[in-house]
């Protein structure tokens, strides 16, 4: 009788214990958590990178069993570490998406889909290594992967157009609040007729113009997007950054200037004629 | 002055004697009878350019010196007056609304200096997948 209730009293302990740490264990899987763990994979992909071109350079020279066995191990290492860090890279972008302020659930859950699929098939063809016997069935493992890269691209540069133009959203949504705010409180002084609001609402007008040319930089950065896949099949992140990224910069600048409007019309409230 | 002059010549045929040809050229020599006047002027002008060339000197020096510094260029500087200071305020400075709707605007100021739109460490990693035997 003893035994069962001890038994009870130290899985209880257990859980209550073991509770905490689980908890702070997922909260602690943040963004920045997954940064560090592609970065630390993408390291070990190095590593078994060159060792596979040294075991590689080997067997291209002694062709020898041993060196075949050797370049075999060495490249079924290496293309495992390089699955392990395209799965880091794709969960890191899904922590950041996670982490984007602004981003409408269908993107997100979009957007999510797709990385946990490329995630499970990078899982299996990891473990698909494991069964390649020869050179060449290794080398047709590692040209699958190569073939799903171009997806794999598109979902990281799919996320960074989403994360950059949620991000100047935001902000253009801010600013717009502000001068509907303005907007009344101007409608309220010229009603009052105590004060000449001509200046203030030609300001008005100015700063309205100047978020309306961010809004028109957003859209070009989307028409720019789609013309980087016409460009090439498979863009580059510089592509990227000269073709959209580059937009959503020249966005943020009007919406700086927009902002700095509304500091000099708020003053401009503020003082007597 | 006078007499000193006139013995140089003299003076070096006497030292060189022993050994007359180096020095052959100058028995020949004959300096320029000078009047005290001449004299006088030779030395004041003879002092003058001394003196003018110390003081170029000097000038070059703390000019070189002056230049070497680095310059600090000094920019006419409005009157300080501190942030939000307004002289002639309306009747709005300090309604609620106002207030709120400046707030509003440092805050978005804020958040829009510290955007980061650069997601360069999220760009795809350089891998290998040109694998061949």
């Amino acid at each position: 009788m003893k035994l069962p209730k001890v038994f009870i009293a130290l899985l209880i302990v257990a859980c209550i214990s073991a509770a905490p740490a689980l908890a702070q264990e997922d909260e602690e899987f943040n963004y920045e958590r997954a940064y560090k763990d592609y970065i630390y994979n993408f390291n070990l992909y190095q590593n078994a990178h060159s060792t596979y071109q040294l075991a590689r350079n080997q067997y291209l020279q002694a062709k020898t069993l041993t060196s075949q066995n050797n370049a075999l191990e060495a490249t079924r290492t290496m293309l495992q570490a390089r699955d392990q860090t395209m799965i880091t890279y794709l969960t890191a972008i899904r922590l950041k998406l996670a982490e984007t302020p602004g981003l409408s659930d269908i993107i997100r859950d979009g957007l999510y889909s797709r990385i946990d699929q490329e995630v499970a098939w990078l899982n299996t063809h990891k473990e698909n290594l494991t069964s390649a016997a020869t050179l060449e069935d290794i080398v047709e493992d590692s040209n699958e992967a190569r073939d799903r890269l171009g997806i794999q691209k598109t979902i990281a540069f799919d996320a960074m157009r989403d994360i950059s133009s949620s991000t100047v959203q935001i902000h253009r949504q801010s600013t717009s609040d502000i001068i509907a705010q303005i907007r009344v409180k101007v409608s309220e002084i010229r009603g009052r007729q105590n004060k000449d609001t001509g200046v203030i609402e030609r300001w008005i007008l100015e700063t309205d113009n100047r978020v309306t040319r961010s809004l028109e930089k957003d859209l070009e950065a989307a028409s720019e997007y789609v013309n980087l896949y016409d460009r090439r099949n498979i863009p580059t992140y510089l592509d990227y950054v000269k073709s959209v990224q580059f937009r959503f910069e020249e966005s943020i600048q009007y919406l700086k200037e927009a902002n700095s409007y509304l500091k000099e019309i708020v003053k401009e409230i503020k003082t007597a004629d | 002055m006078d007499t000193q002059n006139q013995q140089q010549p003299d003076i070096v045929t006497s030292q060189n004697e022993p050994t007359k040809k180096p020095l052959d050229m100058f028995k020949n020599l004959k300096l320029p009878q000078l009047s005290s006047k001449h004299k006088k002027a030779i030395i004041t002008a003879v002092v003058s350019v001394i003196i003018l060339l110390l003081l170029l000197v000097l000038l070059k020096a703390l000019l070189g010196r002056r230049r070497s510094q680095p310059e600090v260029a000094v920019l006419p500087s409005p009157t300080p007056t501190p942030t939000g200071f307004i002289r002639n305020p309306s009747e709005y400075a300090l309604d609620p609304q106002v207030l709120a709707i400046e707030e509003n605007v440092k805050k978005l100021e804020s958040d829009l200096i510290m955007t980061k739109l650069d997601l360069s460490e999220l760009q795809p990693p350089n891998l290998d997948f040109g694998i061949s035997f």
